[in-house]
Protein backbone atom coordinates (compact mmCIF):
# COMPACT_ATOMS: atom_id res chain seq x y z
CA UNK A 1 0.00 0.00 0.00
CA UNK A 2 1.35 3.45 -0.88
CA UNK A 3 2.05 6.20 1.64
CA UNK A 4 -0.78 8.35 0.20
CA UNK A 5 -3.42 5.77 0.97
CA UNK A 6 -2.09 5.20 4.49
CA UNK A 7 -2.80 8.86 5.30
CA UNK A 8 -6.49 8.21 4.71
CA UNK A 9 -8.54 7.99 7.90
CA UNK A 10 -9.21 4.48 9.19
CA UNK A 11 -12.61 3.08 8.26
CA UNK A 12 -14.36 0.61 10.53
CA UNK A 13 -14.58 -2.47 8.28
CA UNK A 14 -17.34 -4.00 10.33
CA UNK A 15 -19.56 -1.03 9.45
CA UNK A 16 -18.18 -0.50 5.94
CA UNK A 17 -19.43 -3.83 4.56
CA UNK A 18 -22.49 -2.96 2.32
CA UNK A 19 -25.02 -5.31 3.93
CA UNK A 20 -24.12 -4.28 7.48
CA UNK A 21 -24.01 -0.62 6.46
CA UNK A 22 -27.55 -0.92 5.06
CA UNK A 23 -28.74 -2.56 8.31
CA UNK A 24 -27.09 0.10 10.45
CA UNK A 25 -28.47 2.90 8.24
CA UNK A 26 -32.01 1.58 8.67
CA UNK A 27 -31.58 1.18 12.42
CA UNK A 28 -30.06 4.65 12.79
CA UNK A 29 -33.28 6.15 11.36
CA UNK A 30 -35.61 4.49 13.87
CA UNK A 31 -35.91 3.31 17.44
CA UNK A 32 -36.18 -0.34 16.41
CA UNK A 33 -37.18 -2.42 13.39
CA UNK A 34 -38.22 -6.03 13.07
CA UNK A 35 -36.46 -8.71 11.05
CA UNK A 36 -38.99 -8.59 8.19
CA UNK A 37 -38.64 -4.86 7.69
CA UNK A 38 -34.85 -5.14 7.61
CA UNK A 39 -35.15 -7.98 5.11
CA UNK A 40 -37.41 -5.91 2.85
CA UNK A 41 -35.32 -2.77 3.16
CA UNK A 42 -31.92 -4.36 2.64
CA UNK A 43 -32.95 -7.03 0.12
CA UNK A 44 -30.90 -9.65 1.95
CA UNK A 45 -31.90 -13.28 2.31
CA UNK A 46 -33.04 -14.50 5.73
CA UNK A 47 -29.83 -16.43 6.31
CA UNK A 48 -27.54 -13.62 5.24
CA UNK A 49 -29.43 -11.05 7.30
CA UNK A 50 -29.35 -13.32 10.33
CA UNK A 51 -25.58 -13.76 10.01
CA UNK A 52 -24.97 -10.02 9.61
CA UNK A 53 -27.17 -9.20 12.61
CA UNK A 54 -25.31 -11.80 14.69
CA UNK A 55 -21.99 -10.17 13.75
CA UNK A 56 -23.29 -6.76 14.73
CA UNK A 57 -24.61 -8.19 17.98
CA UNK A 58 -21.25 -9.84 18.71
CA UNK A 59 -19.59 -6.47 18.13
CA UNK A 60 -22.13 -5.01 20.58
CA UNK A 61 -23.46 -2.48 18.08
CA UNK A 62 -27.06 -3.70 18.10
CA UNK A 63 -29.49 -5.07 20.62
CA UNK A 64 -31.64 -8.03 19.54
CA UNK A 65 -34.88 -8.77 21.34
CA UNK A 66 -36.82 -11.95 20.61
CA UNK A 67 -40.39 -12.37 21.79
CA UNK A 68 -43.07 -14.89 20.96
CA UNK A 69 -46.42 -13.55 19.78
CA UNK A 70 -49.20 -15.86 18.67
CA UNK A 71 -46.78 -18.78 18.29
CA UNK A 72 -44.51 -16.65 16.09
CA UNK A 73 -41.09 -15.34 16.95
CA UNK A 74 -40.86 -11.59 16.64
CA UNK A 75 -37.30 -10.33 16.39
CA UNK A 76 -36.74 -6.66 17.04
CA UNK A 77 -33.39 -5.09 16.42
CA UNK A 78 -32.26 -1.73 17.68
CA UNK A 79 -29.04 0.22 17.71
CA UNK A 80 -27.45 0.73 21.09
CA UNK A 81 -25.53 3.85 22.08
CA UNK A 82 -22.26 2.37 20.87
CA UNK A 83 -23.83 1.45 17.55
CA UNK A 84 -25.17 4.97 17.04
CA UNK A 85 -21.75 6.35 17.84
CA UNK A 86 -20.05 3.96 15.40
CA UNK A 87 -22.35 4.78 12.47
CA UNK A 88 -22.01 8.52 13.15
CA UNK A 89 -18.23 8.14 13.31
CA UNK A 90 -18.30 6.13 10.07
CA UNK A 91 -20.10 8.92 8.21
CA UNK A 92 -17.71 11.51 9.63
CA UNK A 93 -14.78 9.43 8.39
CA UNK A 94 -16.35 9.04 4.96
CA UNK A 95 -16.89 12.78 4.79
CA UNK A 96 -13.21 13.35 5.67
CA UNK A 97 -12.16 10.92 2.92
CA UNK A 98 -14.43 12.70 0.45
CA UNK A 99 -12.98 16.08 1.37
CA UNK A 100 -9.44 14.73 0.97
CA UNK A 101 -10.31 13.18 -2.36
CA UNK A 102 -11.97 16.27 -3.88
CA UNK A 103 -8.80 18.46 -4.22
CA UNK A 104 -6.89 15.56 -5.76
CA UNK A 105 -9.40 15.10 -8.62
CA UNK B 1 -31.96 10.48 -3.72
CA UNK B 2 -29.19 7.88 -3.30
CA UNK B 3 -29.39 4.43 -1.69
CA UNK B 4 -28.70 5.62 1.86
CA UNK B 5 -31.22 8.46 1.58
CA UNK B 6 -33.88 6.04 0.32
CA UNK B 7 -33.25 3.68 3.23
CA UNK B 8 -33.48 6.53 5.73
CA UNK B 9 -36.57 8.00 4.06
CA UNK B 10 -38.47 4.69 3.99
CA UNK B 11 -37.58 3.88 7.59
CA UNK B 12 -38.36 7.33 8.95
CA UNK B 13 -41.64 7.72 7.08
CA UNK B 14 -42.77 4.09 7.01
CA UNK B 15 -45.61 4.56 9.49
CA UNK B 16 -46.82 7.64 7.60
CA UNK B 17 -47.10 5.74 4.33
CA UNK B 18 -49.68 3.30 5.71
CA UNK B 19 -52.78 5.46 5.26
CA UNK B 20 -54.46 2.69 3.30
CA UNK B 21 -55.51 1.52 6.77
CA UNK B 22 -58.05 4.35 6.83
CA UNK B 23 -59.64 3.70 3.42
CA UNK B 24 -62.84 2.30 4.97
CA UNK B 25 -63.38 5.67 6.68
CA UNK B 26 -62.70 7.35 3.33
CA UNK B 27 -65.30 5.07 1.71
CA UNK B 28 -67.79 6.07 4.40
CA UNK B 29 -67.20 9.73 3.48
CA UNK B 30 -67.46 8.99 -0.26
CA UNK B 31 -70.77 7.15 -0.01
CA UNK B 32 -72.27 9.42 2.65
CA UNK B 33 -74.71 11.24 0.27
CA UNK B 34 -76.28 7.90 -0.62
CA UNK B 35 -76.35 6.66 2.97
CA UNK B 36 -78.69 9.46 4.05
CA UNK B 37 -76.62 10.06 7.17
CA UNK B 38 -79.06 12.11 9.29
CA UNK B 39 -81.71 9.40 9.07
CA UNK B 40 -79.45 6.39 9.30
CA UNK B 41 -80.40 3.89 11.99
CA UNK B 42 -78.11 3.38 14.98
CA UNK B 43 -77.53 -0.32 14.20
CA UNK B 44 -76.42 0.44 10.63
CA UNK B 45 -74.18 3.29 11.84
CA UNK B 46 -72.56 1.02 14.44
CA UNK B 47 -72.07 -1.70 11.85
CA UNK B 48 -70.39 0.81 9.52
CA UNK B 49 -68.04 1.98 12.26
CA UNK B 50 -67.34 -1.65 13.16
CA UNK B 51 -66.41 -2.44 9.54
CA UNK B 52 -64.10 0.60 9.46
CA UNK B 53 -62.32 -0.48 12.65
CA UNK B 54 -62.05 -4.09 11.44
CA UNK B 55 -60.61 -2.85 8.12
CA UNK B 56 -58.04 -0.76 10.01
CA UNK B 57 -56.79 -3.78 11.97
CA UNK B 58 -56.84 -6.03 8.88
CA UNK B 59 -54.73 -3.56 6.90
CA UNK B 60 -52.38 -3.08 9.84
CA UNK B 61 -51.90 -6.85 10.01
CA UNK B 62 -51.31 -6.96 6.24
CA UNK B 63 -48.59 -4.29 6.42
CA UNK B 64 -46.95 -5.99 9.40
CA UNK B 65 -46.85 -9.34 7.62
CA UNK B 66 -45.79 -7.95 4.26
CA UNK B 67 -43.32 -5.20 5.18
CA UNK B 68 -42.68 -5.54 8.92
CA UNK B 69 -42.75 -3.12 11.83
CA UNK B 70 -40.79 -0.03 12.63
CA UNK B 71 -40.84 1.87 15.88
CA UNK B 72 -40.27 5.54 15.24
CA UNK B 73 -37.44 7.29 16.95
CA UNK B 74 -38.46 10.18 19.14
CA UNK B 75 -35.80 12.78 19.06
CA UNK B 76 -36.63 16.16 20.63
CA UNK B 77 -34.15 17.81 18.26
CA UNK B 78 -35.85 16.34 15.21
CA UNK B 79 -38.32 18.80 13.61
CA UNK B 80 -40.51 15.86 12.63
CA UNK B 81 -41.06 14.84 16.21
CA UNK B 82 -44.64 13.70 16.56
CA UNK B 83 -45.55 15.58 19.70
CA UNK B 84 -44.31 18.85 18.28
CA UNK B 85 -46.20 18.21 15.05
CA UNK B 86 -49.37 17.43 16.96
CA UNK B 87 -49.14 20.67 18.92
CA UNK B 88 -48.47 22.64 15.70
CA UNK B 89 -51.48 20.95 14.11
CA UNK B 90 -53.76 21.80 17.00
CA UNK B 91 -52.43 25.34 17.21
CA UNK B 92 -53.10 25.80 13.49
CA UNK B 93 -56.50 24.11 13.41
CA UNK B 94 -58.18 25.46 16.51
CA UNK B 95 -57.99 29.21 15.72
CA UNK B 96 -59.24 28.35 12.22
CA UNK B 97 -62.24 26.54 13.67
CA UNK B 98 -62.97 29.27 16.20
CA UNK B 99 -62.70 32.01 13.55
CA UNK B 100 -64.99 30.12 11.18
CA UNK B 101 -67.47 29.52 13.96
CA UNK B 102 -67.80 33.24 14.65
CA UNK B 103 -67.95 34.15 10.94
CA UNK B 104 -70.51 31.56 9.95
CA UNK B 105 -72.36 30.96 13.21
CA UNK B 106 -76.07 30.61 12.87
CA UNK B 107 -75.72 29.33 9.32
CA UNK B 108 -74.07 26.00 9.95
CA UNK B 109 -74.05 23.20 12.46
CA UNK B 110 -70.86 22.48 14.45
CA UNK B 111 -70.00 19.35 12.35
CA UNK B 112 -69.40 21.64 9.35
CA UNK B 113 -66.58 23.39 11.21
CA UNK B 114 -65.10 20.10 12.29
CA UNK B 115 -64.55 19.26 8.61
CA UNK B 116 -61.80 21.91 8.62
CA UNK B 117 -59.68 19.44 10.57
CA UNK B 118 -59.29 17.40 7.35
CA UNK B 119 -57.48 20.04 5.23
CA UNK B 120 -55.59 21.07 8.33
CA UNK B 121 -54.39 17.50 8.88
CA UNK B 122 -53.37 17.17 5.24
CA UNK B 123 -51.45 20.43 5.45
CA UNK B 124 -49.62 19.14 8.54
CA UNK B 125 -48.77 15.95 6.67
CA UNK B 126 -47.44 18.00 3.74
CA UNK B 127 -45.39 20.41 5.82
CA UNK B 128 -44.05 18.18 8.58
CA UNK B 129 -44.09 14.53 7.59
CA UNK B 130 -43.75 14.49 3.80
CA UNK B 131 -39.96 14.07 3.50
CA UNK B 132 -40.10 14.14 -0.29
CA UNK B 133 -41.16 16.74 -2.84
CA UNK B 134 -43.59 14.36 -4.52
CA UNK B 135 -45.42 13.52 -1.29
CA UNK B 136 -45.41 17.17 -0.19
CA UNK B 137 -46.92 18.15 -3.57
CA UNK B 138 -49.86 15.77 -3.53
CA UNK B 139 -50.68 16.47 0.10
CA UNK B 140 -50.56 20.21 -0.56
CA UNK B 141 -52.89 19.81 -3.56
CA UNK B 142 -55.22 17.60 -1.49
CA UNK B 143 -55.17 20.09 1.42
CA UNK B 144 -55.94 23.09 -0.81
CA UNK B 145 -58.67 21.20 -2.70
CA UNK B 146 -60.23 20.02 0.59
CA UNK B 147 -60.09 23.51 2.07
CA UNK B 148 -61.81 24.97 -1.00
CA UNK B 149 -64.49 22.29 -0.88
CA UNK B 150 -65.18 22.82 2.84
CA UNK B 151 -65.22 26.60 2.47
CA UNK B 152 -67.41 26.53 -0.63
CA UNK B 153 -69.82 24.38 1.32
CA UNK B 154 -69.81 26.87 4.19
CA UNK B 155 -69.82 30.08 2.13
CA UNK B 156 -73.13 29.86 0.35
CA UNK B 157 -72.40 32.66 -2.12
CA UNK B 158 -69.57 30.77 -3.83
CA UNK B 159 -70.40 29.31 -7.25
CA UNK B 160 -71.52 25.69 -7.35
CA UNK B 161 -71.94 25.65 -3.57
CA UNK B 162 -75.17 23.64 -3.93
CA UNK B 163 -73.26 20.89 -5.67
CA UNK B 164 -70.55 20.88 -2.99
CA UNK B 165 -73.17 21.06 -0.27
CA UNK B 166 -74.47 17.66 -1.35
CA UNK B 167 -71.16 16.08 -2.32
CA UNK B 168 -68.78 17.80 0.10
CA UNK B 169 -68.02 14.62 2.08
CA UNK B 170 -67.66 12.64 -1.15
CA UNK B 171 -64.97 15.03 -2.39
CA UNK B 172 -63.18 15.04 0.95
CA UNK B 173 -63.26 11.24 1.07
CA UNK B 174 -61.95 11.05 -2.50
CA UNK B 175 -59.09 13.44 -1.69
CA UNK B 176 -58.13 11.37 1.37
CA UNK B 177 -58.46 8.10 -0.56
CA UNK B 178 -56.26 9.35 -3.40
CA UNK B 179 -53.60 10.55 -0.96
CA UNK B 180 -53.70 7.14 0.77
CA UNK B 181 -53.33 5.30 -2.57
CA UNK B 182 -50.40 7.54 -3.56
CA UNK B 183 -48.78 6.81 -0.18
CA UNK B 184 -49.15 3.07 -0.73
CA UNK B 185 -47.68 3.32 -4.24
CA UNK B 186 -44.79 5.37 -2.86
CA UNK B 187 -44.15 2.66 -0.25
CA UNK B 188 -44.25 -0.21 -2.77
CA UNK B 189 -42.10 1.72 -5.26
CA UNK B 190 -39.62 2.60 -2.48
CA UNK B 191 -39.14 -1.04 -1.49
CA UNK B 192 -38.87 -2.14 -5.14
CA UNK B 193 -36.12 0.40 -5.77
CA UNK B 194 -34.23 -0.62 -2.67
CA UNK B 195 -34.28 -4.40 -2.79
CA UNK B 196 -32.08 -5.25 -5.79
CA UNK B 197 -29.43 -2.64 -5.03
CA UNK B 198 -28.35 -3.79 -1.61
CA UNK B 199 -28.50 -7.46 -2.51
CA UNK B 200 -25.13 -9.03 -1.75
Amino acid sequence: MSDDSSSFPEVNRLVHEPARLAILTVLSACESADFLFLQNATGLSKGNLSVQISRLEEARLVYVEKTIRRKRTLTRISLNRRGRGEIAQYWRTMEKIRQQAVPAT
Amino acid sequence: MDEQDRLVYLTKHYNHLLYLRFTAFDALFIFSPWLDLPRISMSVALMGIGICIAWFFLMRAYYRRRYGRVKERRDPKDPEDRQRAASVYLLAALPCLVACYFVFRGQHAPPDFLLLFIPSGMLTEALLYSGSTLRRSYYLVAAIASLLIVLSDMVGSMPAHRFFYVYCLTFLGSAMLMAAIFDHLLLVHGFRQLAPRTHV
